[in-house]
């Protein structure tokens, strides 16, 4: 797949960009597959070293052409990788110590099991991650890790370049002695090379040019030069300059099986350790690979897809007994970088190494050496620069010590060390930072914040007199031991400042993504504090499973008094609100028969409002008198549907006695309570007077008597009597408003 | 609608009888009227015998418990009768007036 910008490439320079990638890989994962067999094999069994590059390339070829073809990003270079081919050659030395040592086709047989073992359970392990579509697990890595991780692979990088360069191995502790080992010469061409590279594509970054014609320049360049100096290519062989280590005969004529009959599982098994580690590093750096592309393309790539491709692909290749391989990072960024985005840049690159693999090595002999090294070496440096040196800018002072502390203990101690404890500390990190931030969204009181349910005057202002009893904490995000305790110790001082006032405390938790059991923990004591203080607490909209978590802990109703659970805060309101009166009116009672209230104070304060309120209700009591010949009187019992949502309903309800609910739908079946009207209201009037459809259900909830009004009568009642219709008019538009003023304190909870 | 009273040392007590709706609250409310402009401070009022309290029976009571109790007075209702002890729940008297079960409780400390 190629997007509009490679499109804008012409296809001549694409032809190019994928043939100058082919052969820059081509020749580089040669040489590597090269040392790794040399790694792996050659101290037990050098006898069997063809017969291994052989099975090697034969196994990169097709994970090139397989992962090129059915990868999510179109670019990707794939290849064998260091690392399974690190713990792979640990394998190998610790079979050789367990098996007999002089038996090269023993020790062959059991090194291709270990290793096919290791390929093959790492294959499906990558399957079965992408099966269940568990691949975007990695994006939970933290960032600091993931540069860290860019980081310490740069680094690797840029000493396997130097080791390349220079046949030596490159010791940051142990400059001296490897200064004393190398040629010099050797060496700064190499570091030359990366350097002026890194610095060409700094200056020039947006030239695909720089890379091939770099490389093709310098190896003209140097054959002049040796030539014009009198050097053979013989003496340039000899002398360290070019490659040329593969043997000379077709490569195919080498390939050998082993013979099964020779493998002790049991030996192999031993290193179930070693086999494992292989198997989480691959899935790990897989991941971290194809996270890691995706910050260098631009664009989110399909993880699942690219587990399951390399997962089958691994599977395939492990008969082969080749290590674990998947997509190389560094190669797939410079094939990106020079253009070369397109699925044939993998295939030709398979396709190279099928060559080799049929034709032999021996072109490899005018490749030189410096180049071969100097190209991981600046891509080492290309990778430092950027996650060590650019990210330095745009990173906290934290965050970027814990990508150079990953970086420090990849060198020291070892790759999965320095990932684990960077995820390790960046997870301690975020703990502290997360726990800092307020769960707490909102504080409300009950006179903020109303439930539905219609209530007297009188009960409005004992509710509002008792605003401190109650408090409504709205909660967000997560809720684990940081943020559970610190809503432990706000809750705390909240309750301190309130004094003995504080009865309620009603959480809502509508906005909280989850709780885990440690913030369990917290509750409980959370719960303690407020039983010893006599505060009942109200848990509302918990996420889905957290009332389990709460009661598997031991936090139930039944066993706790002071814990309530509520599915909706407008219930949860009422309830607390039904609390709040009946327990004042019962204070209000005693002190009443004690002598000591005399309610003077309450009735004066209340006395205009209630006034008010009696006048309406004197008008809608005269109005239904004088409008008795058009209405209909209905004695409605508990259930009755007056209309229902969605009805086109044109009658007006005015209830003399009894409640009416009206309910909307909630989905799913379920509806939520809208308002519940006592005597004294009306409702159906926007059928009635604009001709909308019914937003709700209205309910009888409590038996009494209801007049309604149809449409043909009020409009007979228009045309018959002015006065009495002005007064209807007058009346309708008190009750509304008054009704409308207590909508806008009641909760849509 | 019937209004008995008796007294009881300085409290009197009147006895509500029938329905108190908008065409019988004016007697009522001309009756409290009266006893309060003869110097009468304390009422309690049984409501035992009243069968049905419309909005504005519920006005003249509120008026003249403002009345009495802003002039240092004291206004009680007691023995409420199941429809007038709703409307009163309904309405929020219940809490607003001083309303006791029996008339010796109203009485008492009055």
């Amino acid at each position: 797949m190629v997007d509009d910008k490679d499109r804008s490439q012409s296809g001549g320079n694409r032809v190019l960009s994928n043939l100058t990638a082919m052969g820059i890989f081509g020749v580089l994962n040669t040489s590597f597959v090269v040392s790794y067999v040399s790694l792996i094999f050659s101290p037990s069994c050098p006898e069997y070293f063809a017969a291994a590059v052989a099975l090697f390339l034969l196994g990169g070829c097709i994970v090139s052409i397989c992962l090129a073809s059915l990868s999510s990003y179109a670019g990707t270079i794939s290849m064998i990788q260091d690392v399974p081919v690190a713990i792979a050659a640990l394998i190998a030395a610790s079979l050789a110590t367990i098996l007999t040592n002089d038996n090269p086709q023993l020790l062959f047989a059991n090194i291709f099991a270990a290793i096919a073992l290791s390929t093959i359970l790492t294959g499906i392990s990558l399957v079965l991650l992408g099966y269940f579509k568990l691949g975007n697990l990695v994006r939970f890595i933290p960032y600091p890790v993931m540069g860290g991780f860019l980081a310490a692979t740069g680094w690797l990088l840029f000493k396997g370049g130097m080791q390349v360069s220079t046949d030596v191995t490159f010791d940051v502790l142990h400059l001296g002695a490897f200064l004393s080992q190398v040629n010099i010469a050797q060496l700064l061409c190499g570091v030359v090379f990366g350097v002026g590279l890194l610095l060409l594509n700094r200056f020039f970054p947006a030239s695909m040019f720089v890379m091939p014609g770099t490389i093709i320049g310098s190896i003209i360049i140097f054959l002049i030069v040796s030539k014009l100096m009198g050097y053979s290519t013989a003496e340039l062989q000899n002398s360290g300059w070019l490659l040329g280590s593969l043997p000379d005969q077709a490569l195919w004529k080498s390939t050998e099986f082993p013979d099964i009959s020779l493998i002790d599982w049991g030996a192999v098994l031993t290193h179930a350790g070693g086999i494992s580690t292989i198997i989480v590093l691959s899935v790990i750096s897989l991941l971290l690979n194809s996270t890691g592309i995706e910050l260098i393309a631009g664009r989110d790539l399909d993880m699942n897809r690219d587990l399951k491709a390399t997962g089958f692909t691994n599977i395939g290749i492990s008969f082969l007994g080749a290590p674990a391989s998947y997509i190389f990072i560094s190669q797939t960024a410079l094939a990106t970088r020079i253009g070369a985005k397109e699925r044939t840049v993998g295939i030709l690159h398979g396709l190279f190494l099928l060559g080799v693999f049929f034709a032999g090595g021996s072109f490899l002999t005018f490749f030189p050496k410096f180049i071969a090294g100097g190209l991981p070496l600046y891509l080492g440096l290309s990778m430092l620069w950027e996650w060590l040196v650019d990210l330095r800018k745009s990173m906290p002072k934290v965050d970027y010590a814990i990508v150079f502390l990953i970086v420090l203990i990849v060198e020291f101690v070892g790759f999965l060390q320095g990932i684990g404890i960077g995820i390790v500390v960046s997870v301690v990190i975020f703990v502290f930072r997360y726990s800092s931030i307020n769960i707490i969204k909102n504080v409300l009181d009950v006179a903020k914040l109303r439930s539905n349910k219609d209530r007297p005057i009188t009960d409005q202002r004992l509710l509002d007199y008792n605003k401190e009893s109650s408090v409504i904490l709205q909660l967000h995000g997560f809720i684990f031991f940081g943020t559970a305790n610190s809503l432990y110790e706000q809750v705390k001082l909240m309750a301190a400042e309130k004094k003995d006032n504080l009865k309620y405390l009603l959480m809502d938790m509508g906005l909280v993504q989850g709780i885990d059991s440690s913030a369990v923990k917290s509750f409980e004591k959370l719960l303690q504090h407020l039983e010893k203080n006599n505060i009942s607490l109200a848990l509302v909209n918990l996420p889905l499973g957290a009332r389990q978590l709460f009661e598997v802990n031991g936090l139930d109703e039944e066993s706790r008094a002071g814990l309530h659970f509520f599915e909706g805060m407008n219930e949860t309101l009422e309830w607390c609100e039904d609390n709040l009166l009946a327990a004042e009116k019962e204070n209000m009672q005693k002190l009443q028969e004690d002598g000591a209230y005399t309610g003077n104070e309450f009735l004066q304060a209340v006395y205009g409002d209630m006034m008010a309120a009696l006048d309406v209700q004197i008008l809608f009591e005269t109005v239904l008198e004088r409008t008795s010949s058009y209405t209909e009187k209905i004695e409605v019992i508990e259930d009755e549907v007056l209309y229902k949502q969605g009805d086109a309903n044109s009658d007006l309800y005015f209830i003399s006695r009894g409640q009416v609910a009206l309910l909307e739908s909630a989905g799913e079946g379920q509806q939520r309570r809208v308002r519940t009207l006592g005597p004294w209201s009306i409702t159906g009037e926007l059928g009635a007077f604009l001709g909308y459809h019914s937003s709700h259900d209205a309910v009888v909830t409590k038996k009494g008597v209801i007049y309604k009004l149809p449409a043909s009568a009020l409009k007979k009642l228009e045309k018959d009597d002015k006065a009495l219709t002005a007064d209807l008019h007058k009346l309708i538009i008190q009750v509304l408003g008054g009704q409308l003023s207590k909508t806008s304190r009641v909760t849509e909870a | 609608m019937e209004i008995k009273t008796r007294d009881e040392n300085d409290i009197k007590v009147i006895y509500l009888e029938g329905e108190m709706d908008t065409n019988t609250s004016p007697e009522v409310l001309s009756e409290l009227d009266n006893l309060r402009n003869n110097g009468v401070k304390k009422m309690l009022l049984n409501l035992e015998k009243l069968d049905f309290i419309s909005s504005a029976g519920l006005r003249v009571l509120l008026a003249t418990a403002q009345q009495l109790k802003a002039s240092g007075g004291d206004f009680r209702v007691c023995q409420l009768n199941k429809e007038i002890k709703e409307v009163f729940d309904i309405s929020g008297f219940s809490t607003l007036l001083m309303v006791f079960d029996n008339e010796t409780k109203g009485i008492s400390g009055m």
